[in-house]
């Protein structure tokens, strides 16, 4: 009968317990995972069970890591994200999430670019940690992507993007996710890919502070190849801040526009 | 010529609605020119075009101010606001 063991299909006589199958396939394994739950040595195997064998404190190899990472995605999606190249602008609350989601989906290569430290307030929304405070986002980021899957390729770059050095930073992206915090750097940004790199779709967020009501948050298409997510209008100013969950809902709505762009269906459905 | 003017936004609320028809006059008007009766009004929403970033598509196509305009075009204008 035919199991899978790490994601992998393996034949297995009828009656093989999980401790045989630990022998055989992972020896030095001492978490055992059966159907999603710890098992016991003799538990039985049936035909079609999952088994996660795992050795506490050694990371998978890439192959490995790529089946356990991504058992829960629907089938087919994974080999699409591998193959692809997204370029991130600004790293905060929007950038870091949508990279941090981007990297538990497997894609394959992430361009990040920033030119802030991580600050004390950032911690109140974006994927950084208190240690990280006062080193470069880009590479406090690339350390925590490295922590959820080493095997996503990133390419950091701390700078100021500008008209003149978007188009070859974001070259070979198959979209660009603005996730800038000023209105002018949004439409810089948007108003540079949209001239200079055609075919590239944008995925910018623009209405996102505060704590009005999640479902506010929507993704619509403002012209060919733009997307912009939020409610339009919430803007961040005294009085209306910028808050982890509605960065979060946003930062979201960015990363699924980004995995159904890489699909091939569009975002809007 | 006609030309349909759909707001986004802030914009939107400044404009007291969602869609408007523009008149413009002159042969090959420019969407900078558009923009430039719409900054010429006064109004609140003329100030807003005027200070704020936007962002434009003439029939859903994005467009900068040189983007030429014809008789019975649609053109959408988004402010990005801040956060993020």
């Amino acid at each position: 009968m035919k199991i899978r063991v790490n994601e992998q299909e393996v034949e297995v006589g009828e009656g093989a317990t999980v401790e045989e199958v630990r022998r055989r396939v992972k020896p030095d394994a001492d978490v055992v995972i059966h159907n999603g739950f710890p098992a016991p040595a003799g538990a039985l195997l049936r035909e079609g069970d999952g088994l996660v064998l795992i050795r506490r404190g050694k990371h998978p190899d890439r192959q490995e890591l790529e089946s356990l990472l991504v058992a829960r995605h629907t089938p087919g999606v994974h080999e699409k994200m591998k193959q692809g190249k997204i370029g991130v602008a600004g790293l905060g609350g929007l950038g870091s999430a949508v990279a941090v989601a981007l990297a538990r989906m497997g894609v394959g290569r992430l361009v990040l670019t920033d030119f802030d430290v991580v600050e004390p307030s950032n911690l109140n929304r974006q994927q950084y940690f208190l240690e990280q405070v006062g080193r470069l986002k880009t590479e406090a980021l690339a350390e925590n992507l490295a922590r959820i899957n080493p095997f996503v390729g990133v390419s950091l770059h701390n700078l100021e993007i500008t008209p003149q050095n978007a188009p070859s930073l974001f070259a070979g992206v198959h979209v660009v996710v603005e996730a800038f915090d000023r209105a002018e750097a949004k439409a810089m940004l948007i108003d540079t890919v949209l001239r200079e790199m055609p075919g590239v779709p944008v995925v910018a967020a623009s209405g996102l502070a505060g704590f009005g009501p999640a479902d506010g948050i929507v993704t619509r298409r403002v012209a060919d190849n733009l997307y912009v997510v939020g409610d339009e209008v919430s803007e961040a100013r005294p009085g209306e801040g910028l808050m982890a969950p509605r960065v979060g809902v946003a930062a979201h709505h960015q990363a699924n526009a980004v995995v159904r762009l890489l699909l091939g269906v569009d975002p809007l459905g | 010529m006609k030309i349909t003017v759909r707001y986004f936004a802030l914009l939107r609320e400044a404009a007291g609605a969602e869609v408007e028809s523009v008149e413009l006059a002159g042969g090959s008007p420019l969407l900078g020119d558009l923009l430039g009766t719409l900054e010429g009004r006064g109004d609140r929403l003329g100030e807003m075009i005027r200070e704020r970033p936007i962002l434009c598509a003439v029939n859903r196509k994005y467009a900068g101010r040189e983007a030429p305009l014809e008789d019975g075009d649609e053109v959408a204008i988004f402010p990005p606001v801040s956060g993020g």
